[in-house]
């Protein structure tokens, strides 16, 4: 698996930074930034494709739990009511997809920038098994290595020394979450409405944790690594911006016409079926267990 | 997993499921297979060797002595339970003590810094001599080996440093480190009170060994990753763009340069009047001294060099890193004899995992450093026989 890994990850990363490198003057710093943009737009449909999923899934939650509050016992009909909202439960883990998909290129972006900075000599050798032979003849490697590791008052291939780095990565991982929650509907004291959904918990949490857990990480990433996240998140907020202005659109567009989908408050059926006393049992249900009631008082 | 009447839904949301599980597993195994591997803080083992037949060995876990001839580990640096910073540095030897530096330790949970450090070591039973170590002199790797003249070490460090400290106290002995573009890998070389430094920013510095401050500056075209060779008015380095060059030692005014066919990795070694150096791919030259003019061209077949040739008894004996056609993870390496008059290969012997590390000569054992598992250090006679192994040691 590390030949493979190397063969389709590693090694095309590593040659293209040395091409990008070497075609845009030999800077390092601008390499990384139009990797960064490429990698973007390689994952651009899978990223769109999960925050508009996202998005969705965060309106339809009202929605979501009623239907699974009523219908816990009849997963047959729970399915058949999220079919109707436009709901797949499948969908929650094809949302994980983008994330797991940037970890093989977070892994590889780290060992390739590691690697053509010659942090050591071991892993500077390990270029010339690495390197193909066109990008060779192309770019005369030898000459060009090791890659100057000097940008600003950065050293490219170690952490930053003064936190800039994993303060901004923390800054655009949370703009960048915000992003994609719709924010909480306010009441009419203009406090924010209670929300007593726990994905909806979940979520708030994870705007936090996640940006943490990268600010983090950086505090130890070589700075070059650090710069990715960064231009990568600030892609990601311009993506996300665009892509909630977009949604807004279509659906003012959709509401005008009359065809806005059933993605809004509670199923006009599992209100009219939810009883009265709160018990989840519909009203026929309802209807003869009180018949029953009244045939037992009578005996 | 949700049971449907429809057995086509049930199916589907199945075969998605399954679709997804495959994915992730694939991704998983990626994941996995990234995180394996070498590690970005390591490298080959460093190798010095005395006059009194005892090896030094910076093979990452310690540094260790090694007595050739009776083939026992004399010491082993640290020797306490606190784990160390890798070590891979070749040790300095000079008088009775060991001198190196380490690959650096985290320098806490929330710190990005990493805490560098130098060592004296006494030769004798490697305890740390008084005011040593020495840490927070550096921000990266010491890779380089230390150059110890008198009562002075000079050092330089993977973030671009040059420094020097006082032998006996400990303490920095230039007002201010000197920096470089890029990071110092080889040992400088002294003269009369200059020192000429080596650097991946592809040149050679001279400094004024009293105070770190520039006396001149060459380019090389290419970068320099092992050490500089000091003979009379000539300093003598390989480079990256496939050249070694002889610098005038007063004015750092290139004297000449030789042609190779690959990158120069490993430093051009001096004797008798010849120049001798090795590429990449193995093709071995010698040169004049004073001239540069090639004498003889041979080539050890087959090979990856990166190591420095080193000559006894009429003999050059060069490390080979393996063959560069052969899968890296199954690479061997080999140690091979040439005459160094004609430059006609004597002999070949192979070993069970590639060597990267210069040799060194003791007595009349050539001891060459492999990273193998079951395997440190392997001796082979001047005519190339194995005549002996050291066992990696396995704390």
């Amino acid at each position: 698996m590390s030949e493979l890994w190397n063969l389709l990850i590693l090694n095309p990363m590593t040659n293209a930074l040395m091409l990008l490198y070497s075609f845009l003057g030999n800077n390092f710093v601008l390499a990384i930034a139009v990797f960064t943009i490429l990698i973007r737009l390689i994952t651009l449909p899978l990223n769109l494709r999960q925050q508009r999923s996202s998005m969705r899934m965060q309106e339809m939650q009202p929605q979501i739990q009623a239907i699974q509050k009523k219908y816990k016992d009849n997963p047959q009909r729970m399915q058949e009511e999220f079919k109707k909202i436009g709901y797949n439960p499948t969908e929650t883990l094809t949302g994980c997809l983008p994330l797991l998909i940037q970890f093989p290129i977070l892994i590889g972006l780290y060992r390739a920038i590691i690697i053509l900075l010659g942090s050591t000599p071991q892993s500077l050798f390990e270029l010339t098994d690495r390197i193909y032979a066109w990008v060779n003849s192309l770019v005369g490697v030898s000459t060009a290595l090791p890659i100057p590791n000097q940008f600003l008052w950065l050293n490219l291939g170690l952490p930053d020394p003064y936190y800039v780095l994993p303060v901004l990565v923390f800054a655009t991982m949370f703009i960048s979450q915000r992003l994609l929650t719709p924010s909480k509907p306010k009441q009419e004291d203009g406090k924010k409405k209670q929300d007593d959904n726990p994905m909806s918990g979940m979520t708030q949490s994870m705007q936090y944790t996640m940006p943490l857990m990268f600010g983090f990480f950086s505090l130890s990433f070589p700075s070059g690594l650090s710069i990715y996240f960064i231009l990568s998140n600030i892609i990601g907020i311009g993506q996300g911006y665009l892509t909630r202005r977009n949604m807004a659109k279509e659906k003012e567009a959709m509401a005008a016409r009359g065809d806005l989908p059933k993605t809004t408050g509670v199923p006009a059926e599992a209100k009219a079926t939810i009883s009265s006393d709160g018990s989840g049992k519909s009203s026929r249900t309802q209807k003869r267990s009180s018949k029953r009631k009244r045939r037992s008082a009578k005996r | 997993m949700t049971r449907c009447h429809d057995g086509g839904t049930l199916n589907k949301v199945k075969r998605l499921s399954r679709k997804q599980a495959l994915i992730f597993l694939v991704l998983a195994s990626f994941v996995l297979a990234a995180c394996g591997g070498r590690t970005a803080d390591s490298s080959w083992p460093g190798m010095a060797a005395d006059d009194q037949g005892v090896v030094y060995v910076a093979y990452g876990p310690a540094v260790i002595a090694v007595d050739v001839e009776s083939n026992e580990e004399l010491w082993s640096f640290p020797n306490g339970e606190e784990r160390a910073a890798p070590f891979y540095a070749p040790p300095t030897v000079v008088d009775g003590e060991v001198v190196f530096g380490d690959y650096g330790v985290s320098g806490g949970l929330l710190s990005p810094n990493k805490k560098i450090s130098v060592y004296s070591l006494s030769a004798t039973d490697g305890t740390l001599n008084d005011n040593w170590p020495v840490s927070e002199i550096a921000q990266d790797r010491i890779v380089a080996p230390a150059l110890v003249v008198g009562d002075m070490i000079f050092m330089g460090s993977a973030d671009n440093l040059v420094f020097a400290l006082d032998a006996t106290t400990a303490q920095p002995a230039w007002p201010k480190p000197f920096t470089a573009d890029h990071s110092i890998w080889g040992k400088s070389a002294y003269s009369d009170g200059v020192i000429y430094v080596p650097s991946l920013d592809k040149n050679v510095y001279a400094l004024d060994a009293s105070d770190g401050s520039v006396i001149w500056q060459s380019n090389v075209q290419g970068s320099v990753s092992d050490k500089a060779v000091l003979n009379s008015e000539l300093v003598y380095v390989g480079s990256f763009d496939m050249n070694a060059y002889a610098l005038d030692a007063q004015t750092g005014e290139i004297r000449w340069n030789a042609p190779a066919e690959a990158a120069v990795w490993g430093a051009p070694l001096y004797v008798d009047g010849i120049v001798y150096f090795v590429d990449l791919n193995g093709n071995v030259f010698a040169v004049g001294a004073e001239s540069g003019e090639l004498i003889w061209q041979s080539v050890a077949e087959n090979s990856y060099v990166t190591a420095q040739p080193v000559y006894a008894e009429g003999k050059l004996f060069i490390a080979s890193a393996g063959d560069p056609a052969a899968n890296p993870d199954q690479r061997t390496g080999a140690l091979i004899a040439f005459d160094a008059e004609t430059g006609a290969q004597l002999w070949s012997k192979s070993t069970a995992r590639p060597l990267f590390t210069t040799p060194v000569v003791t007595g009349d054992t050539v001891v060459v450093a492999e990273e193998d598992l079951e395997n440190l250090l392997v001796y082979f006679s001047f005519d190339g026989e194995e005549i002996g192994t050291f066992p990696r040691p396995t704390s």
